[in-house]
């Protein structure tokens, strides 16, 4: 009987101070095991009498379930410490930066063009394209500048073929766009276009226009100042205002310079030019093949170079054709990068 | 064109400036620039010398005694012609002017109370001889410009259809016609006391389209000088030169009424029967002229001269000649007033490279209804400076008179076309201010006459333009149009770039926009593939001569700049047109909707160039940009096959697309690939060639691409149809195969797809896909180990092993047959 009490203290206590699995195991073995110090005492119940006997084999027992406890709680214990010390050695630096693929950024142009065409499609229009290099005929001609029209000094060109220009304006994007569709029309022709320009702060001798060219039965001089208004506001924000002065387009008439003010502009900078417009002219609708008494419409325009200028505050317009990624990259959206 | 105000004040009353320039700007006349002398003036008013006496302590300068009628004042003067009596510009203690501002200081002890003012210290000049001496009328004590003009000038930029606004006079009519006031102008005769013109002059106009209507007036008496200082004040003030009083009244007359004069000689013009004559007429073959410049020209036939009996003396509507010109002998003079064609002058000034005042504005409409009245004015400008006596009458030739221009003016197309709808009566006063006249009135249709000065009306919209430009475009109101009607489908042309925009831009690429061309040299390198560039007629330089032939060259520049910068690793990709010279000219299919003009259309295309819009990516450097994960991996050829892939998939392609291994001038002989549909090739990629950039002073590995956005938007579609999933499990087998480092891994890769199945056919083989690539020991260095994996599935039975391995053991049999290839255990 002493023994048995010697065996539990000595097993418990074991328990409690065992650190590891291995500890528990070899404890486990050391009592609970047939060679263990409890198989023996149950082995030496054959010399015990046979009254005595259940009673100490009763005994042995609960010292077996007693020290199995012990044990199992060990192994709970040695369980949930050792999980503790893996995840502690399995400590992560979460402020590391992502694995990502960065994101390239979109050019600043391709921005405002897109700015643009977001604004306008939901009124119906569509977006069309045209060539560079163009033939005069397309790129004047029916656009009422015929041969030897003074408007055309307005347009320092640059010659491909004798009847051949690199387009200055993409507005032959229109005459084909009328000439080849029934109307209603609705575009949008966005594109590269040349003036024979020196390159300098604010000229380039290729930048970017856009157009719009709306032409159905009843389209009037009133329906381009909402479209030139939800225009405006697409690209300078909700409190864009804008102004329209008389001009002089040879493909329009009556034309239109628009101006345009918003507090998201630069403070003091007061009305921008930023478009010119008009009704279409009834003669461009006669070189296309359409009747000026039956439809009509009007058609705008701008320099996509300088709605971006304007917009992101750049003062020259050589960054936009420089794509150093220190300018690129200030309109991408890549926190952390 | 510059606008003196005090010039302009001669025939309307001019508001104050900022009022004029609101009103010009929405006129439509715009203004470039102010420049008002006076803007930058203070404290300045007209002051009069009482007494003038030496300084005691110095021999240049004077004290003076200056009253503004109130009180007098010590001034310290410097100025030489300082003297008792003048009215002079007197700046007063606490005055501003440009660049200073006055206080009371001693000047070598003696204490000064102001300034007087030498015109360069008030900003009207450059340098100043002295004090300004007014006129004795300008008031004393009053601010200085109440009394004497600043000279203030505006810059307008006038649009090509309104030559009626390059006068003083044009424009007085504008501002009457927004500040409501009247226009006034003296129509006084000359005093005619001269011999008749006619006796002492002939004109003969030969082709009187090219000249409507010329007037010549003979001055005799002419004693040519200076002219006064108002005259040559004025012209200074609108930026002309002075010359002599005869030929700066012409200019006068040009700068008020917009009609170019040109004063000749009368002595130096050949006769015929004894009279001066001069015809008007195109120039003779071999013909030459020396022009007022100095410059000996040429003559076109299609020139139109003024010429004497003999010879050109002048090219029509441009310029004079130097021969005929007015110079200090002269004492006799013929004036020119004409009206001049503008195509024929607009071409003649452009051959020769002339731009001059008569030109511009003959070119743009010349008002043929003041050319008599502006010879008169210049004739009378000249009697009254005591230049020369006028002779009686004029000698004119005019072509028989055009009706006057009549406009219809139809109500319902005034409110059609503006959205607005205007009465009549309302229209007709809009436009009277602008002396377009309304001659009759019917059922909501007006018959309109416009005036002579006004050759940019023509047509019923043009007189609506005048309608809204009176009534004011801000006062026409905000609509949106109605995009009503049925649905129409429009193809969107630009959605391929979208699609590319979209799939590259999250994959890591920065979008770049370099030029459309650049120097011939940059397209050699691929001269073989693209050909040689399109070249521009007119350059500006070499460097920006020819048409991009790819979309590379730009690219190149763009990773130099950046590298210059220290950047290491560059992703970029670049979405425009290239160029291409070709036989059957744009290749561009156009269909006018008039079956009529199609044959016009097609000839135009035939003329131009073949454009292709493209995509083109370069990548280079470390392949995580250098950032903490990478481990020294750089970009090489499978990165840009990912990034093709992404984009090839954007663009839902029913056709697989196969990198074709392949020789592509300009990149790597063996690292490079044709980009194939089917049998159509949608683009090229590869490692780009040492030389190619070299070319460029790039060195390393680069990655390149360029695709055709026509082609990949015109792939045929996937189709997506829902597949029940597989009911039953399937299998793999792994197949290592050590093969030729030639081989291409696509070509084994295919081949197992379509042999894996043996027996059981090929709808067995879900998918074969390579899971490891080795190269090195115990393989050869020639060979290379590519292990693919082979899942096989059924989709009506489990598949046994006994016949998965059957075919599996074909198929082993076949590779090593067909490849002649190792199968490794």
């Amino acid at each position: 009987m002493e023994e048995l009490k010697r065996i539990e203290k000595t097993a418990l206590t074991r328990a409690k101070k065992a650190r590891t699995s291995q500890d528990v195991a070899q404890l486990r073995a050391e009592i609970l095991g047939k060679k263990g110090a409890l198989g023996t005492a149950m082995r030496s119940l054959g010399d015990v009498s046979p009254e005595e006997r259940p009673k100490l084999g009763a005994r042995i027992n609960e010292v077996k379930s007693r020290i199995e406890e012990a044990l199992d709680e060990a192994v709970t214990r040695i369980g949930v410490a050792e999980r503790d010390s893996a995840l502690a050695s399995g400590r992560y630096d979460v402020t590391l930066p992502g694995r990502r693929m960065y994101p390239g950024a979109p050019h600043a142009l391709r921005l405002i063009e897109d700015e643009v065409v977001r604004s306008l499609t939901p009124l119906g229009f569509t977006v069309a394209t045209g060539p560079l290099v163009e033939h005069d005929w397309y790129n004047f001609e029916a656009l009422n500048m015929p041969q030897d029209h003074p408007a055309r000094d307005m347009h320092d060109t640059f010659f491909v073929g004798k009847n051949t220009v690199l387009r200055t304006h993409t507005s032959n994007t229109q005459i084909r766009t009328m000439l080849t569709r029934q109307p209603p029309v609705r575009v949008l022709a966005p594109g590269m276009v040349f003036r024979k320009d020196n390159l300098d702060a604010t000229h380039s001798p290729v930048f970017h226009q856009i157009e719009g060219l709306w032409i159905d039965e009843r389209a009037t001089f009133a329906d381009l100042k909402g479209v030139l208004k939800t225009l405006a506001i697409g690209l300078f924000g909700p409190e864009a205002q804008i102004r329209l002065r008389p001009s002089f387009f040879p493909f329009t008439e009556p034309s239109v310079e628009v101006d345009v003010r918003s507090p998201m502009l630069k403070k003091g900078l007061g009305w921008l030019e930023v478009l010119g417009a008009g009704m279409v002219h009834p003669a461009v609708l006669e070189y296309v093949g359409y009747d000026p008494e039956k439809v009509q419409g009007f058609a705008f325009g701008t320099g996509i170079e300088r709605l971006a200028m304007l917009k992101y505050g750049i003062d020259d317009i050589r960054l936009l054709y420089e794509n150093d990624l220190r300018f690129a990259n200030q309109f991408a959206s890549r926190a952390g990068s | 064109m510059r606008i003196s105000l005090e010039w302009l004040s001669d025939f309307v009353e001019v508001p104050p400036v900022a009022d004029l320039v609101v009103g010009l700007t929405a006129a439509g006349i715009e203004v470039e620039a102010v420049h008002d002398p006076a803007s930058r003036v203070t404290g300045v008013v007209v002051g009069k010398v009482e007494a003038v006496h030496p300084h005691p302590k110095a021999d240049k300068i004077r004290v003076t005694t200056v009253t503004d009628g109130a009180r007098s004042y010590t001034v310290v003067c410097g100025a030489p012609n300082v003297a008792v009596g003048q009215h002079v510009a007197f700046a007063q203690v606490g005055a501003t002017l440009p660049g200073l501002a006055i206080s009371k200081r001693a000047i070598r002890g003696v204490e000064s109370e102001g300034m007087l003012c030498g015109k360069s210290e008030l900003g009207l000049e450059e340098k100043s001889d002295g004090i300004w001496v007014l006129p004795e009328s300008a008031e004393l004590g009053k601010p200085l410009f109440t009394q004497v003009p600043s000279g203030a000038t505006i810059e307008l930029a006038v649009t090509a259809n309104r030559p009626d606004l390059l006068s003083h006079y044009g424009v007085a009519r504008e501002v009457a016609a927004f500040s409501a006031k009247r226009v006034k102008i003296d129509t006084k005769r000359p005093t005619e006391k001269g011999a008749a013109t006619s006796t002492l002059v002939r004109v003969v106009v030969d082709d009187n389209k090219a000249c409507k209507r010329f007037v010549a007036r003979a001055l005799t008496n002419v004693k040519v000088g200076p002219s006064p200082d108002w005259l040559r004040e004025r012209l200074e003030a609108v930026g002309q030169r002075s010359i002599n009083n005869v030929v700066d009244a012409t200019n006068y007359v040009l700068m008020e009424l917009g009609q170019p004069l040109h004063a000749y000689d009368l002595a130096t013009l050949a006769a015929e029967s004894g009279l001066p004559t001069i015809h008007v007429r195109h120039a003779e073959k071999g013909e030459k002229l020396t022009t007022l410049d100095g410059v000996d020209r040429e003559l076109d036939e299609a020139d139109l001269v003024i010429a004497d009996a003999t010879k050109p003396i002048g090219i029509a509507g441009v310029m004079g000649g130097a021969a005929t010109e007015v110079r200090d002998t002269t004492t006799t003079v013929v004036l020119e007033g004409a009206w001049f064609e503008p195509v024929g002058v607009r071409r003649t000034a452009k051959r020769h490279g002339l731009k001059t005042e008569a030109a511009r504005r003959f070119e743009r409409g010349a008002d043929a209804g003041i050319t008599a009245r502006a010879v008169d004015r210049c004739a009378q400008l000249l009697a009254e400076i005591g230049a020369a006596d006028v002779g009686k009458g004029v000698v004119e030739v005019a072509a028989k008179n055009e009706p006057a221009r009549e406009i219809t003016l139809r109500m319902e197309r005034v409110g059609r076309i503006l959205g607005l709808e205007i009465p009549a009566e309302d229209v007709v006063k809009l436009l009277e201010p602008l002396e377009i006249r309304c001659l009759a009135r019917t059922e909501g249709v007006l018959r309109i006459q416009p005036p002579t000065f006004r050759p940019d009306l023509t047509i019923e919209v043009d007189l609506i333009e005048e309608i809204a430009r009176r009534h004011g475009y801000d006062n026409i109101p905000e609509h949106l149009p109605d995009a009503g009607g049925p649905f129409k489908f429009e193809p969107m042309v630009t959605a391929p770039v979208e699609v590319a925009r979209r799939t590259l831009l999250p994959i890591g690429l920065t979008e770049v926009v370099t030029y459309g061309f650049g120097g011939p040299a940059r397209f050699a390198p691929f001269a073989e593939r693209c050909g040689d560039p399109v070249r521009l007629i007119n350059p500006i330089g070499e460097e920006l001569s020819a048409l991009r032939t790819t979309l590379l060259p730009g690219l190149f520049d763009v990773a130099t700049t950046n590298m210059r910068q220290g950047v290491k690793s560059l992703k970029l990709f670049e979405i425009g047109t290239t160029f291409r010279k070709s036989d059957r000219g744009s290749g561009r299919k156009v269909t006018p909707i008039d079956p009529a003009r199609s044959a016009e259309a097609e000839s135009r295309e035939a003329e131009l160039v073949d454009e292709r819009p493209e995509v083109a990516i370069l990548m280079l450097g470390g392949r995580y940009d250098g950032r903490w994960h990478e481990r020294g991996e750089t970009i090489d050829f499978s990165d840009m096959a990912g990034v093709l892939d992404d984009l090839f998939e954007a663009f839902d392609p029913r056709e697989a697309v196969v990198r074709r291994p392949a020789s592509i001038p300009g990149y790597h002989p063996h690292a490079a690939a044709e980009l194939m549909v089917g049998d159509r090739r949608v683009g090229v990629a590869g490692i780009v060639h040492p030389d190619t950039l070299a070319h460029f002073g790039l060195s390393g590995i680069v990655v390149a691409a360029e695709l055709s956005l026509e082609a990949l938007g015109s792939v045929a579609k996937r189709a997506v149809v829902y597949r029940e999933l597989p009911k039953f499990p399937g299998t793999r087998r792994d197949l290592a195969i050590v093969a030729d480092r030639n081989t291409p891994a696509e070509a084994l890769r295919s081949f197992i797809a379509a042999n894996a199945g043996g027996a059981m056919g090929r709808d067995v083989v879900e998918r074969v896909w390579l899971f490891d690539v080795y190269t090195g020991k115990p393989i050869a260095d020639t060979h290379i180990s590519l292990a693919f994996a082979i899942d096989y599935r059924s989709r009506d039975r489990t598949l046994t092993d006994v016949e998965v391995n059957g075919a599996f053991e074909a198929l082993q049999a076949s590779v090593k047959q067909a490849f002649q290839v190792e199968i490794r255990g």
